[in-house]
């Protein structure tokens, strides 16, 4: 595994964003609220539904607007080029465009070599190659986010977000897309943001835990677990530490 | 009744000039309005106080029944050939202009957040994400305004048309030839049939990346 200092990737400062109706604030979903996600780490967000764990991540993916703060991303020189993946909980894939062009496209997008040898190889890589030509319809839940996981991977992103990709999925499939997110993980590096609200799925795969909670509460702790964490003997000790904290 | 009429009738030019006419309005009307009501549609999706000023009027204007428009068509334009146009306009461009504009304000938000992320320009944007979403929502716009603009087209014939299949049936029916009138009706259904037949197969071919091609 490639050593890297800890410098920090995505710093988000004194964000604050509300939910509004017409002029309205319904909710503020964060007020002054600061954090910093360290490069070529796997950051796992945790919280209850609605704590603003998909916003976060949308505001630091550039799709959301917020009313005051900013977002660093320190390490990355040229802002114009997509440094950027996210997948998202669905419609990760055109459904327009089958397998193939699905992955022709993010790679195109992203000025990267996609001749159809690459885009084979890529497909061949994650045992995707017989539903090449399958559209996203014909795929199961499961297969799609594989191929977007795949899609996302191959583009060569500096920040890979994950707004809760896996919580649709059955154990069997969310165990075999964990495999190949940290296979892919230990060999790129990336810095990985993932939102869930499995508090199992962020010990297992989390590096740090960021626990979001009502009223603005933030925790960070960073993971003793070495991999694979669910085999460790401190890990349902750890489990009840962060039970303990985000209570 | 008597079937040999009808028979005999399906022999003369006389009702497939009429046919003609009725599908030449049709295919005028119906295609004015696709036109502009695709237009309009990314007009108002595009630009926001636009459609602030203009989506209000048409919402006034929409709930107008066809035949409510038959005068004004009479007063607006030069012919009887034109207000027939007109209503065939109308009566496809509201159904079509709604389901297009209510389209665009439902694309899926991930959909645009991939043409955010990938950083399309506004050109790419339209192409690859915003265009192929919509699709199967123009496709539906196309099989209500067909039949709208086919019921106009009728509708308008039979009041003040001196051609086609609706004045047709309608010059049949003060003459009492219940026979010709039945013909008339019959080929009213089975042409709106086969235009909705045709969107449809289309459809189905262009739409093949969606479930069952609806």
């Amino acid at each position: 595994m490639k050593k890297k200092k800890n410098t920090i990737a995505v710093k988000v400062n004194n964000l604050s964003k509300d939910y509004k109706n017409g002029k309205r604030v319904k909710k503020k979903v964060f007020d002054n609220f600061n954090a910093e996600f360290e490069s070529g780490k796997i950051h796992c967000v945790l919280g209850v539904s609605g704590c603003g764990k998909s916003t976060l991540l949308r505001i630091i993916a550039g799709l959301e607007e917020y009313e005051s703060g900013n977002i660093e991303f320190p390490e990355i020189e040229k802002k114009d080029d997509i440094f950027i993946s996210m997948i998202l909980q669905e419609n990760n894939l055109l459904p327009w465009l089958t397998v193939y062009q699905n992955i022709e496209f993010a790679l195109k997008s992203c000025k990267l070599e996609h001749t159809e040898e690459v885009i084979d190889k890529i497909l061949e890589k994650h045992n995707l190659l017989e539903f090449k030509t399958f559209y996203p319809y014909e795929l199961s839940v499961g297969l799609k986010q594989k191929v977007a996981l795949c899609k996302a991977i191959n583009t060569k992103p500096k920040i890979i977000l994950l707004d809760e990709p896996f919580c649709a999925l059955d154990f069997i499939s969310k165990e075999n897309i964990h495999d190949i997110f940290l296979k892919e993980f230990r060999k790129e590096q990336f810095t990985s943001i993932l939102s869930t609200h499995y508090l199992e799925e962020a010990v297992k795969l989390g590096d740090y835990i960021h626990l979001l909670g009502k009223n603005n509460k933030y925790i960070k702790v960073e993971n003793p677990l070495k991999y694979p964490r669910e085999k460790d003997k401190g890990y349902h000790e750890f489990l009840e530490h962060i039970k303990d904290l985000y209570n | 009744m008597n079937f040999q009429i009808i028979v005999e009738e399906l022999q003369t030019t006389n009702l497939y000039t009429n046919i003609l006419a009725s599908l030449k309005n049709v295919l005028v009307g119906f295609s004015a309005a696709f036109i502009i009501a695709i237009i309009l549609a990314f007009l108002l999706y595009e630009f926001k106080v636009l459609d602030k000023i203009v989506y209000p009027i048409i919402e006034l204007l929409r709930p107008i029944p066809n035949a409510g428009w038959v005068p004004v068509a009479i007063i607006m334009c030069a012919t009887m050939e034109q207000s027939i146009l007109f209503i065939t306009f109308v009566g496809a461009f509201f159904p079509m202009f709604l389901n297009i504009y209510r389209s665009l304000d439902n694309i899926p938000v991930n959909y645009l957040s991939i043409a955010k992320l990938y950083k399309l320009d506004r050109k790419e944007k339209y192409i690859k994400i915003i265009i192929p979403s919509i699709l199967p929502s123009v496709f539906t716009a196309m099989m209500l305004g067909i039949s709208g603009a086919w019921l106009s087209v009728i509708m308008a014939e039979m009041i003040s048309g001196k051609v086609g299949l609706g004045y047709y049936t309608w010059k049949n029916y003060t003459l009492l030839c219940y026979e010709k009138v039945f013909l008339g009706i019959v080929l009213m259904g089975l042409l709106g049939a086969c235009f909705s037949l045709i969107i449809a197969t289309i459809s189905k071919k262009t739409l093949h990346w969606v479930r069952n091609g609806e």
